[in-house]
């Protein structure tokens, strides 16, 4: 190599480090294995997607036929679906007037899917600064509607674009559960819906056939201390027998007994809470697991398994520094992936192997497939895992993206 | 053996340069001329970013950063050939010795309100890929701040957005308004003068790609990138962010030079506007156009590609240098834009290729006319590297921050450079190649029609 050449070669080495700072913003991100996480926007970019602030995903449901249905909150309540024989999401249409599906999707045998429907306020933490119950003055409550996928697929003509500002077709208001509360936690039961409402934490069994709701009232107190909120579930489980348990005030477990139709409390079995902050503890997120056994995540970013046999509560403790676990699915192998972090943190994943050894960190939301695509998710409020194995992971921020999370042994 | 050979070219790098501007090119380079003025405490500063402006005075106010510490802004006087600081961010933002990241760079664009007040933002240096994002010891927020040049204070008006930097700044002087995107989140976030207050409207990028520069029109309307060029609009009469399909010309295929493969977001880095404000001109990142933006065509606006303005020899080529953001328009209506650019054509691939030097050429907005000015020189023959920030002066001084060779070893030592500025994690065989440079950041004075070729 020739002197002259040596000089100007050294200096362009030079120029290529030093001209990152400027313009360089790094791009190294942790994430345990990226090759196992990808991302798809909510429709088809850039034009026929749910738009910026209308577009957190709060529920995720896999429905009868197999596929994946998300419910949205924002400035609009959406529904999108993504088939897996497809692979992409297909925004369906937004509800008019309506805000939010929050945890709030459930599936039914029949195959249809039920929708609630509530205000932007995700239980209750998360719009600590506002006045939230100012909204509720007119506010006439959370619907059910009752969406017909079938219908709707059969309806499309050949290569329809997807349009998320039509009204979501195909879909029946089936009323107000309980006036003036919206719906923020939605299962289904045999015939029946069960819900929590919020700000005043009702419990209600909602029968799809009649039409009619029981309202069981309260399944929480009065305002906790300096919080003006009750401690609402944001999550509801149904065990082997048929039971839906919940948690209220205290993070103390309750059950709904569908034989004989009563709510059942249990003010002595608490969920898991650092010591003194017992009375704020929410249950964040359920899971029935492969064993029969209840696998749980709390406000407080703890993680708990509960035997509903014995009522037993194991503290599996805290996967994550963050509080919150937000959403919780079990692989096909049975190893249980989570994901979890704060409102102005940045979401986490996790999972617990079923053999023991503790929390995988499996890092951040981030996905970097440049020069196509790149995004990472600083917040995600639900996790289902799909049919096939994958777990679906819903981005809850002002612009939202669903994550594939595809399982891996360790 | 390898080291040795590494050594030789680090020793011969700097004493070889003139040769090898020589032998790389078959003509003598172009060169312009310019003044440099070091900034107080010179080995302290490592780079600046957006935040110069020539302000309607004359003043010339710098933001400096330092990696680690709390960053600065000089104030340049050219009636007096004086320049000063205006004190530690750190101790402004009332956050000193605190055990969490530091107030360390005025990132933004540094902005001259309609009594003379100038704003800024403070803005996080050492980023860890967001390992103590949101976390106590991590980074507390960057603080809206303005300097009165009446009284000569600095006043913090607070906190922005917890855990975010305050990455760019615009103002909308009618409305009395600072708008800025953040870092890392890329939130898209506005402060009130008259209240005080400031309203976040959430997230509008990834945290990659966040624009390096906002531009504001005639009517107030807020314009950044939201990927694949395309533009978003915040419209101040609904107070919300719309996401436009309109894109900046650009070409999709070629991977700019002096940038990763996976790091080409397109998108515009600097921003300059019409004096009325009715038209905004763009500069795009992986081709250097500079793009007219008329936002009053159609639902959209309108753009139209003026011309390239990178160097000559980049000129229609697949390798182009990734754009700076030191543009700007004179008051003579030309644009002046200092970029980055090799010595010659070389070998070599498109990554690797070019030599060094910043390089200046012009864009007459009146006639259409492209000059390559040459590549920029200081005193002493030193060369300029990595332009920064640009602004004209009411004169039509065209003030640029920019790095420069010190061939004596003086400066800042480049092994030295914090880890967070680095293009990519380097492999070991690269980390050699920097022994023995050093530069320093200083503020470049074109005079147009004075200093000349």
């Amino acid at each position: 190599m020739d002197k002259k050449r040596e000089g100007i070669i050294s200096l362009a080495v030079f120029l290529v480090v030093s001209s990152a700072l400027l313009l360089s913003q790094q791009t190294q991100v942790v994430t345990a294995n990226a090759l196992r996480l990808d991302l798809r926007p909510l429709g088809h970019p850039p034009l026929d997607v749910i738009p910026p602030g209308e577009s957190a995903v709060t529920a995720l449901a896999i429905g009868a036929d197999g596929c994946l249905y998300g419910g949205t909150a924002g400035e609009r309540a959406h529904l999108f679906v993504l088939d897996p024989k497809w692979g992409q999401v297909f925004p369906l249409g937004h509800l008019p007037g309506e805000k939010s599906i929050f945890h709030s999707l459930a599936a039914g045998p029949d195959g249809f899917l039920y929708i609630g429907t509530s205000l932007v306020n995700e239980g209750r933490i998360d719009a600590r600064g506002r006045d939230v119950l100012a909204a509720y003055k007119s506010y006439k409550g959370g619907h059910v509607y009752r969406f017909d996928p079938e219908k709707e697929l059969n309806s499309r003509v050949r290569m329809q674009r997807p349009d998320p500002d039509r009204p979501l077709p195909f879909a029946s208001d089936l009323g107000v559960p309980v006036p003036g509360e919206g719906i923020v936690s939605l299962l289904m039961g045999k015939g029946d819906l069960f819900g929590v409402t919020f700000p005043n934490g009702h419990f209600f069994v909602f029968n799809i056939k009649s039409g009619k709701t029981r309202d069981l009232g309260p399944i929480c107190g009065g305002p906790l201390f300096e919080e003006p909120f009750k401690s609402v579930p944001r999550a509801l489980v149904i065990d082997a027998r048929g039971r839906v348990w919940g948690a209220g005030d205290f993070g103390a477990m309750f059950y709904y007994d569908p034989a004989k139709g009563i709510i059942v409390p249990l003010p002595r079995l608490g969920l898991p809470a650092e010591l003194g902050r017992e009375y704020k503890t929410i249950l964040d997120v359920a899971v029935l697991g492969p064993d029969g056994q209840i696998y749980g995540g709390t406000s407080d970013g703890f993680l708990f398994r509960f035997d509903p046999e014995n009522m037993t509560i194991i503290n599996l403790g805290k996967p994550q520094w963050q509080y919150r676990i937000r959403g919780l699915a079990f692989s096909q192998s049975g190893h249980l992936y989570g994901v979890g972090g704060e409102r102005g943190g940045v979401a986490r994943m996790f999972v617990l192997r079923k053999n023991g050894g503790g929390y995988e960190d499996l890092g951040l939301l981030d996905v970097n497939r440049m020069p196509y695509y790149a995004w990472l998710a600083y917040e995600a409020e639900s996790m289902v895992a799909g049919p096939d194995g994958t777990i679906f992971i819903g981005e809850s921020g002002r612009i939202s993206h669903l994550y594939l999370l595809f399982p891996w042994e360790r | 053996m390898i080291g040795n050979k590494l050594c030789r070219i680090i020793l011969l790098s700097l004493v070889f340069l003139p040769l090898g501007l020589c032998a790389a090119g078959e003509e003598e380079p172009k060169i312009i001329r310019m003044e440099s003025r070091l900034f107080p405490e010179p080995l302290v500063w490592d780079s600046n970013y957006t935040a110069l402006l020539a302000a309607s005075n004359g003043r010339v106010y710098v933001g400096l950063n330092q990696h680690g510490a709390g960053g600065s802004v000089a104030v340049y006087d050219p009636k007096t050939d004086t320049m000063r600081l205006l004190g530690d961010m750190e101790k402004v933002a009332g956050e000193p010795n605190r055990w969490c990241e530091p107030q360390s760079k005025v990132h933004t664009q540094i902005c001259e309100g309609p009594d003379g007040k100038i704003y800024f933002g403070t803005h996080l240096s050492a980023f860890f890929g967001f390992a103590t994002f949101a976390r106590p010891e991590g980074f507390p927020g960057g603080h809206w701040m303005v300097y009165d040049p009446k009284t000569d204070e600095v006043k913090d008006l607070g906190l922005a957005l917890p855990g975010n930097g305050l990455l760019t700044m615009t103002m909308d002087p009618r409305r009395e308004r600072l708008y800025a995107l953040t870092y890392p989140q890329a939130h898209f976030i506005y402060y009130d003068i008259k209240t005080g207050k400031t309203t976040d409207l959430g997230q509008v990028q990834n945290w990659d790609a966040i624009s390096r520069t906002l531009a504001v029109d005639d009517l107030g309307r807020v314009y950044g990138c939201w990927g694949q060029g395309r533009i978003w609009r915040y419209n101040p009469l609904t107070d919300k962010i719309a996401n436009l399909t309109i894109k900046l010309p650009q070409r999709d295929a070629g991977i700019p030079v002096y940038r990763a493969y996976w790091e080409t977001e397109k998108t515009f880095t600097a921003v300059a506007h019409s004096p009325d404000h009715k038209k905004i001109y763009f500069l795009e990142t992986g081709s250097s156009y500079l793009v007219e933006y008329d936002p009053h065509q159609g639902s959209e606006g309108e753009m139209k590609l003026l011309s390239q303005i990178c160097a000559d020899r980049y000129g229609g080529k697949r390798e182009v240098p990734y754009a700076m953001i030191s543009m700007c328009r004179g008051p003579d209506n030309v644009i002046y834009y200092a970029n980055n650019s090799g010595l010659a054509d070389e070998e070599g691939s498109p990554y690797w290729g070019g030599g060094m030097s910043a390089a200046f050429v012009s864009y007459n907005l009146d006639t259409g006319e492209r000059r390559d000015l040459g590549l920029i020189r200081v005193e002493n023959g030193q060369v300029a590297v990595h332009p920064n920030a640009a602004s004209a002066g009411p004169d039509g001084t065209i003030y640029i921050v920019a790095h420069v060779l010190e061939t004596d070893k003086s400066g800042r030592k480049v092994p030295g450079m914090p880890a967070d500025l680095v293009l990519e994690q380097e492999p070991e065989h690269k980390k050699g190649f920097h022994e023995g440079l050093s530069f320093t950041l200083r503020l470049l004075i074109y005079r147009p029609g004075k200093l000349g070729q």
